[in-house]
């Protein structure tokens, strides 16, 4: 495996966000109003009956971040998944790509790139809301935007593996049901970590969502300590492991 | 080789083998391609045709074997090779998320182009394959013969020095087929070095000066279209047609003659130049006798026994 070249990855990049651009109006729906139900439903609905959580946080304002970080997942996880599945088989964009002087490196690191670009849109969407409802409690939230797209470079080459691995676009429903839905509802979002049974907190901390979502808290909260710091460094290289992974793989895929 | 033997080939093929995991695609092919050359690879659906494209394209590594093109190997130089040529891929790949020109222009970032340069190169080519009212309509409007069109503009975006098309024509209709000739002949005669893999025959003879014919990985012969004609065809072919259960009676008698016989499906080819008696003779035992110019698919079928459509 050679290093990608950073400005071919952009063109990768550039074409994404030109067919995003064209087609956004049927997206828009998918990155603001889910997250905003979520956020109500639980938040606020069942927020009223929780009281509050971890000694003085409002529920509500509990959920955010882990809200930010799970949407941040999952959009890049769809768009790894589905999005990328269609360019590779359907739509053959990846072939025609890889005509040019372009190498599967650049192309899986513009991916990677543009899947993290989904998590920052619906990150920010997310994060303008939660600030109008008086969920955000620090400046240091603006940082959720650039944790943000660390989340999505942590997960779209986890979606881009599957896809590589993919018989047919249906088995890449495995990567919710087995792999997304579970941690989003294990990996401290809704709940402290510390609430799981003993044994399996120290599994909950090695699913990527965790730090993601631990990163989150603490940046909304602006209440950080050392935990955070090793939430971002196991989060940068899972990112650069997952990705080391998913060149393989897709390159495995592609080039035969 | 050619002529002028001291032009450098652009391309050159060494002992090119291709195995995938229980098949040979390709079985340690060689030959050269002049640059200004339109050089065909022709043969039947399999005979490894696709593979060999797709590694001197940079897109699939060789089994063994080299391939140097403008003076970079392959293997080693992908990016720069790819960077100098233009492909055109059998399967139809345009870019359907975005419209005509746009293609063209978000292809050329693939590049590296600079931006002007990309959109006056666009523009001339949409020009040129007669696209340009199309240049904001979506690629899937678009009929087959315009796609295709649109992947070979596609393809000179970034003008390249060798042109690779994989069976450009395959799948359009006669009209479709005949005005991506005349682009590819109009480029020709503009001087572009072009590869083209086909199993139409029509279209080696009318776009190629060179040619090689594979069949099973391997190259079975090479030359000048006409020249192989000629060689193992002749000009002229018979085409008898006997009556039901008379084909192989026929055929051992026609080659009793010392005639070169080749059985044809129904029919059986006797390579002979206006040979009239045989033809009164024939028509007079009750069979149909048709006199045909003799082409590409004569030599294949001579080469392996074996038509060029037909199954193993």
């Amino acid at each position: 495996m050679e290093a990608p070249n950073a400005f071919y990855a952009a063109a990768v990049w550039r074409r994404h966000r030109d067919a995003f651009l064209r087609n956004w109006t049927t997206e828009f729906g998918g990155v603001l109003l889910e997250p905003l139900i979520v956020l109500g439903a639980i938040g606020f609905g069942l927020g009223q009956f929780v009281g509050d959580i971890e000694g003085d946080v409002e529920y509500a304002a509990f959920v955010t971040p882990g809200i930010i970080a799970g949407y941040a997942m999952f959009h890049a996880l769809f768009e790894g998944a589905f999005g990328a599945y269609l360019r590779m088989s359907m739509h053959r964009v990846f072939d025609s790509i890889l005509a040019t002087p372009m190498q599967v490196e650049d192309l899986v690191l513009g991916e990677m790139l543009w899947g993290a670009s989904r998590s920052v849109l619906t990150a920010i969407a997310v994060l303008i809301v939660a600030t109008g409802f008086g969920l955000v409690e620090s400046p240091l939230a603006i940082l959720v935007v650039p944790t943000a797209f660390l989340v999505g470079l942590v997960f779209y080459p986890i979606a881009l593996s599957a896809t590589a691995l993919a018989p047919s676009i249906n088995s890449l429903n495995n990567v919710f049901t087995l792999l997304a839905v579970p941690m989003y509802f294990l990996s401290g979002i809704f709940f402290p970590v510390s609430g799981l049974p003993n044994w399996v907190e120290p599994i909950v901390w090695m699913l990527p969502l965790t730090p993601a979502a631990h990163l989150m808290r603490g940046l909304i909260l602006g209440d950080l300590d050392i935990t955070h710091l090793w939430a971002l460094l196991a989060l940068v290289a899972m990112a650069v492991v997952f990705g080391i992974i998913a060149t393989h793989l897709m390159r495995r895929r592609l080039v035969t | 080789m050619n002529a002028e033997g001291s032009v450098e080939p652009i391309v050159q093929v060494e002992d090119l083998v291709k195995q995938y995991k229980t098949l040979t695609a390709v079985d340690g092919i060689s030959f050269d391609v002049q640059p200004g050359e339109c050089f065909g690879i022709l043969g039947p659906n399999g005979a490894g045709k696709s593979s060999t494209i797709r590694i001197l394209t940079a897109i699939s590594p060789a089994t063994s074997g080299r391939v140097v093109v403008d003076g970079m190997d392959v293997a080693r130089q992908p990016r720069q090779v790819k960077a100098i040529l233009g492909v055109v891929p059998q399967d139809e790949n345009l870019d359907t998320d975005l419209p005509v020109l746009q293609n063209l222009l978000v292809y050329s970032r693939y590049f590296r182009m600079q931006w002007d340069v990309a959109l006056a190169n666009a523009q001339e080519a949409l020009e040129f394959f007669q696209l340009a009212d199309r240049a904001d309509d979506k690629v899937d409007t678009l009929s087959g013969g315009m796609k295709r069109r649109l992947i070979i503009a596609r393809a000179l975006i970034n003008r390249p020095k060798v042109l690779v098309l994989d069976e450009p024509t395959t799948g359009l209709d006669p009209l479709g087929r005949h005005r991506v000739w005349e682009r590819l002949l109009e480029l020709r005669r503009q001087g572009i070095t072009t590869i083209l893999s086909t199993h139409n025959m029509e279209e080696a003879t009318a776009l190629c000066q060179r040619i090689i014919i594979m069949d099973a990985g391997k190259i079975i012969a090479q030359g000048q279209p006409t020249d192989l004609v000629q060689e193992f065809a002749g000009r002229e072919v018979v085409e008898v047609r006997p009556p039901f259960g008379r084909l192989e009676q026929t055929h051992a008698d026609l080659t009793s003659r010392g005639l070169r016989v080749q059985a044809a499906g129904t029919a059986l080819l006797v390579y002979s130049n206006n040979d009239e008696a045989l033809e009164r003779e024939l028509t007079a035992d009750g069979m149909q006798v048709l006199y045909r110019t003799a082409n590409l698919e004569d030599v294949f079928l001579r080469l392996t026994g074996r038509g060029f459509t037909e199954e193993d």
